[in-house]
Order: structure tokens, then C-alpha cells, then sequence
């Protein structure tokens, strides 16, 4: 369990606060989506998941751990994994099983026992035979992919992902988003930062920032309805949402609160079949 | 460049390859002073055995000249400078000109540029049959008797092996604005070294400032991950097998012989 009571965060005291007052509880394996415009305070929020900052008031607890106390601190990024926006930041080792293995190197593991957890996290991720690759060999979405395996060998119970389909094409983005499913449907909790709600349709639960505050937090069905009721520039509504809402302004009887295609597709479909149906009940009749 | 490593690691298969880098180390800072301080005799005795570790560990004649070109003008000023300034009998005097040429200068302009080049050889040998990673790890177990002293060796070992990860990033970074430079019409083949200095400083800046960014971030991606003072492992262990006692022992054999004709000389 990730506990938020009364979360304030400013870098400095000369800036006003990113976080504000921030309350939030995220149970173990639940797949959250975060999701709020450029500036709002995402990355911030995230790195206080592992202690990579402590809160300026309220305090952050991870299965109960205060992130204040620094003891705790190996602990607590053993249970948040953390994958950062840019893999190239993120990559340190000289080749992509040096990278991988970093994490354990850390914890002290012996050598002998760190090689096949290397192949293990990197089977994990679908990058077998990359292990002697220099890492800036790799494409955007290996790298990425490289970054993930290396998080993944920690052990986490949480992951944390900050826009981890930036700069991918649609067979890397949708590779990422399968291999996070993946990882959700084996137990593991994800908190899954992006601009494209379209993404995380199958989120048990998107959170909504604007200026360092949570302003909506429910079902990707919810949020969907709530982005459509606000529309604001920064926040788009899914686009399969504003679809459905423009058709249903012209008349037809449709949910708006859609994201994926194949729900579109099939209450689009749904719709067409009732109403061919309904035009061919009066046909007969006449 | 899909296999790029820094430095000069191109000798994959190379059978030193195999021996563990601490001996390779320490059999170059041997030799290093063998060769320093080496007399005739013994310099040809030192590169007949260089010659055969080079036939062994079959790096090509033409990769080792390829790591001596970089030092063949400041070998030939050595030279040189040992030709005309040693006090001797004469080769050639020029009467009413100080420039004179002494038995005792060619033999010491030899003997020097030999030295050097033996030096660059050894060196050579040593980065062309290692990898990066291992050469730093190595370096860490022969320092970590300085941690007595308080020395952080892991500390500086992972420092060191990122910056080596680093080398190629900043590569690629340079030369993208290197070419963002160009696109935007800037002149990169100014003459005059002031224009060139200017054109440089123009590039070196902004990738400096870039590399501050990066470290902030890199520093949190550590942390991240664990990583703070403490024990730490590291995924190659280094072990000693029978082909680096081996090793050993030729080294140790060939110093002692080396020594054992130094004073019977005497
Ligand atoms: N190291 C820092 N020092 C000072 N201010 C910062 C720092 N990092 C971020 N900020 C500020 O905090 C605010 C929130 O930044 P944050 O990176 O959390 O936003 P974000 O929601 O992740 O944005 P994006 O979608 O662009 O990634 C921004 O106004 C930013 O300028
Ligand atoms: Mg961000």
C-alpha cells in the first residue's frame, strides 16, 4: 500500500509548491494511470514513490515505511521500481547486461547468483541475446525496454513509469503497453504516467492532476465523462470519447465515455445493427 | 558501430583475452620499469620478449603500428634532441657551428625512442586485449588496499566506468550539434586558429551544460536503484585460473632473469 496524507512539495522556498496538500492511496497491485498537462506535477508526484524526494509537509509511507527516515530508503526502492522518462538518463552500465545488473550490484548480491537473473529480467522484457550490446547501440525502444529489465531485477511489487511510450513508434508503444499489462496481470502494482489517456484504457484507475492537485480520480469510464464535461486544451478527452460525443450531439444514442477503439467499434456497431433493425420493423410494416 | 568500445578493446579473440586483467596490469607496470630503465642489452632481450607475447596473443603488427603512429613526431623530436645533444666523440662536427653528432647520441637517441615505443606497445597490448569494463574492475581490486586509507576504490570504479559509458553519448551529442551548427549556416571550416578556437568553444559549451543536466538526472536514476556508499558486488567477479598463474609465472621468470643479468653485468 502507497499512502499520500497531506503531501506538499516545493523544490524551493522562493517557488510556489508543485504538490499541494495531496491525499492518495494506491493498494497493492493496482494498475494506476496518471495523467494531467505538461508542468503539473507528475514527475514530481512520482519521484516521491521511492524517495527520490521527500515531501516539504505530510509524509509519503510505502507499505508503511516513512520515505523521512533514510534507513528505510534501500528498502523502499526495492518495493518502487522507478523507470524514468529518458532511458539515456537512466542507462549506466557499459553494456546492457552491466546495466541490468546494476540493482543487484547494489544490493550486495554475489556474482554467481546475479548472471541468470540478468537473463531472467531480460527474458522478462524480450531482449534475450542483448546482454553484451553497448547500451547506445540500441534502438528507443530497446533502450527503454533495457531500462525496464533493469528495474524488473530488483524485485518490485510497484512500478513507476514516467511516460514510457514517449518517443516510441506504435509497435514499441504498443510492445510497452503490452509488457505493463503483462506485468499488472502477474500481481504487479503499476503507476503508469502519460499525456495519451487513450493508452491506459484498461487502468483500474486514472488520476487527473492540474497545478500540484488531483482533481479527478476514478474509472477510465469516469474520467472519461469528466474530461468531456471540462474540455480543456491541456487535457484532452480520448479521441474515440470525442467521437462518440460529437455523433451523439447529431443525434444518435451512443455512451460517450469510450476510449478504446474496439469499445467504440462495437457500441458504434451495436448502435448501426438497432437502428437497421428498427428501420426494417417499420419497412415490414408498411 | 553496433559493437563500438571505447578505447582500443579490438582484440575479441585474442587469447590474453582470457588472462585476468590485475596480472595483465601488473605485468605492464613490471615491464614498464623493466624498459625504463633497461640498457642496450637488455632493451633487445625485453623486445624479443614483447615480440613473442605479441605473436602469442595474436594482435596484428599492423594494430600495433596503428597505436604507435600517434607518437611518431614526438618520438622523432626526441631523438633528436638525444642525437645532438650528448657529449661524445664525434660523428660530424661543423667548425664555428654548435652542431655536432655523437657515437653516444645516436646510441641514446636509439636507445630512448626503443624505450618509448616499447612503453606505447606495452600499453597498447594491454587496452587492445581487454575490455573497458574488466580493465576498471581490475583496477578497482589492485586499488582497493587504499581503502586503509579511506580511499572510496568502488566509489571511483563505478565513476570511471561511467564515464567510459558515457564517451560515445557524448560523441553522438557532439556531432549532432556539430550538425545543427551546420544546418543553421553556421561555418565550421573557418581558417585561422582564433575562428577555430571560436567554432570549438561554440560546441563544447552547450555540451558541457548538457552533461550537468544529464548528471542531475543520472544521479537520481542511481539513487533509484540502490545505489549509495556501502558494499556492492559486481557481476564479473575476478577469479585467478591456471592460464593466469601461468601467466604469472612467465612474468615473474622473465623479470627475475632480467634482474639476474643486470648484476652479473656488474
Ligand atoms: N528540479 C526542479 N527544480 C525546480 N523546479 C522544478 C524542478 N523540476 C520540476 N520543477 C517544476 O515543477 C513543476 C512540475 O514539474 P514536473 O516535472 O513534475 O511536471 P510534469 O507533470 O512531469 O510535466 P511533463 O508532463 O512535462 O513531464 C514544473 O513547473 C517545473 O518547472
Ligand atoms: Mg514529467
Amino acid at each position: 500500500m502507497i499512502t499520500f496524507k497531506d503531501v506538499s512539495y516545493q523544490y524551493s522556498e522562493k517557488t510556489p509548491p508543485v504538490l499541494e496538500s495531496m491525499d492518495l492511496q494506491i493498494p497493492d497491485g493496482q494498475y494506476v494511470a496518471l495523467i494531467g498537462p505538461n508542468g503539473c506535477g507528475k514527475t514530481t508526484l512520482i519521484k516521491h514513490l521511492n524517495a527520490l524526494l521527500i515531501p516539504s509537509r505530510g509524509e509519503v509511507r510505502i507499505n508503511g515505511m516513512n520515505t523521512r527516515e533514510t534507513s528505510c530508503h534501500r528498502d523502499i526502492r526495492c518495493v518502487v521500481g522507478m523507470v524514468f522518462q529518458n532511458p539515456d538518463h537512466q542507462i549506466v552500465g557499459m553494456s546492457v547486461e552491466e546495466d541490468v545488473a546494476f540493482g543487484l550490484e547494489n544490493l550486495a548480491v554475489p556474482s554467481q547468483e546475479i548472471s541468470p537473473l540478468v537473463r531472467n529480467a531480460l527474458y522478462r522484457v524480450g531482449m534475450e541475446g542483448f546482454e553484451k550490446r553497448a547500451p547506445f547501440s540500441l534502438s528507443g525502444g530497446e533502450k527503454r525496454l533495457a531500462s525496464i529489465a533493469g528495474v524488473l531485477i530488483m524485485n518490485p511489487r510497484y512500478l513507476a513509469l514516467d511516460e514510457p511510450t514517449a518517443y516510441l513508434d506504435p509497435a514499441g508503444r504498443r510492445r510497452i503497453l503490452g509488457m505493463i499489462r503483462q506485468l499488472h496481470r502477474e500481481g504487479m502494482g503499476i503507476i503508469h504516467v502519460t499525456h495519451d489517456i487513450g493508452e491506459v484504457a484498461d487502468a483500474d484507475r486514472i488520476i487527473v492532476m492540474e497545478r500540484g492537485a488531483i482533481i479527478m480520480d476514478g474509472s477510465p469510464a469516469e474520467v472519461c465523462a469528466f474530461l468531456i464535461s471540462r474540455d480543456n486544451p491541456g487535457l484532452e478527452a480520448p479521441t474515440m470519447a470525442a467521437l462518440m460525443a460529437k455523433l451523439k450531439e447529431s443525434g444518435w444514442d451512443l455512451p460517450t465515455n469510450i476510449i478504446s477503439v474496439e469499445d467504440a467499434h462495437k457500441e458504434i456497431h451495436s448502435c448501426l445493427t438497432r437502428t437497421a433493425g428498427n428501420q426494417q420493423m417499420e419497412h415490414g410494416r408498411i | 558501430m553496433q559493437n563500438f568500445n571505447f578505447g582500443q578493446f579490438t582484440a575479441d579473440a585474442s587469447p590474453l583475452r582470457h588472462v585476468d586483467p590485475r596480472v595483465k596490469i601488473l605485468a605492464g607496470a613490471v615491464l614498464s620499469i623493466l624498459i625504463f630503465q633497461a640498457t642496450p642489452g637488455e632493451i633487445v632481450m625485453i623486445s624479443l620478449f614483447m615480440g613473442l607475447v605479441i605473436l602469442i596473443s595474436r594482435v596484428s603488427l599492423q594494430e600495433i603500428g596503428r597505436a604507435l603512429k600517434p607518437i611518431a613526431v614526438f618520438a622523432a623530436l626526441l631523438f633528436l634532441l638525444h642525437l645532438f645533444f650528448t657529449e661524445g666523440r664525434d660523428i660530424v662536427s661543423i667548425p664555428l657551428l654548435p652542431v655536432r653528432i655523437t657515437y653516444e647520441g645516436l646510441e641514446n637517441g636509439f636507445l630512448v625512442v626503443w624505450q618509448f615505443a616499447a612503453l606505447v606497445t606495452a600499453g597498447a597490448l594491454l587496452t587492445m586485449t581487454t575490455p573497458p569494463s574488466t580493465l576498471v574492475a581490475a583496477l578497482e581490486k589492485l586499488l582497493r588496499p587504499l581503502k586503509i586509507l579511506r580511499v572510496p576504490t568502488q566509489d571511483l570504479a563505478v565513476m570511471v566506468s561511467m564515464a567510459l559509458r558515457f564517451v560515445p553519448t557524448f560523441s553522438e551529442e557532439y556531432n549532432r550539434m556539430k550538425t545543427a551548427r551546420i544546418a543553421r549556416g553556421g561555418d565550421l571550416k573557418g581558417k585561422g586558429l582564433f575562428r577555430k578556437l571560436k567554432t570549438a568553444i561554440s560546441i563544447v559549451v552547450p555540451l558541457i551544460l548538457s552533461a550537468f543536466r544529464r548528471a542531475d538526472d543520472l544521479a537520481a536514476a542511481m539513487e533509484a536503484r540502490g545505489y549509495a556508499r556501502g558494499p556492492r558486488t559486481t557481476l564479473k567477479e575476478l577469479r585467478m585460473t591456471r592460464i593466469d598463474f601461468a601467466a604469472l609465472a612467465v612474468m615473474v621468470s622473465f623479470t627475475g632473469l632480467t634482474v639476474m643479468i643486470r648484476f652479473m653485468d656488474f
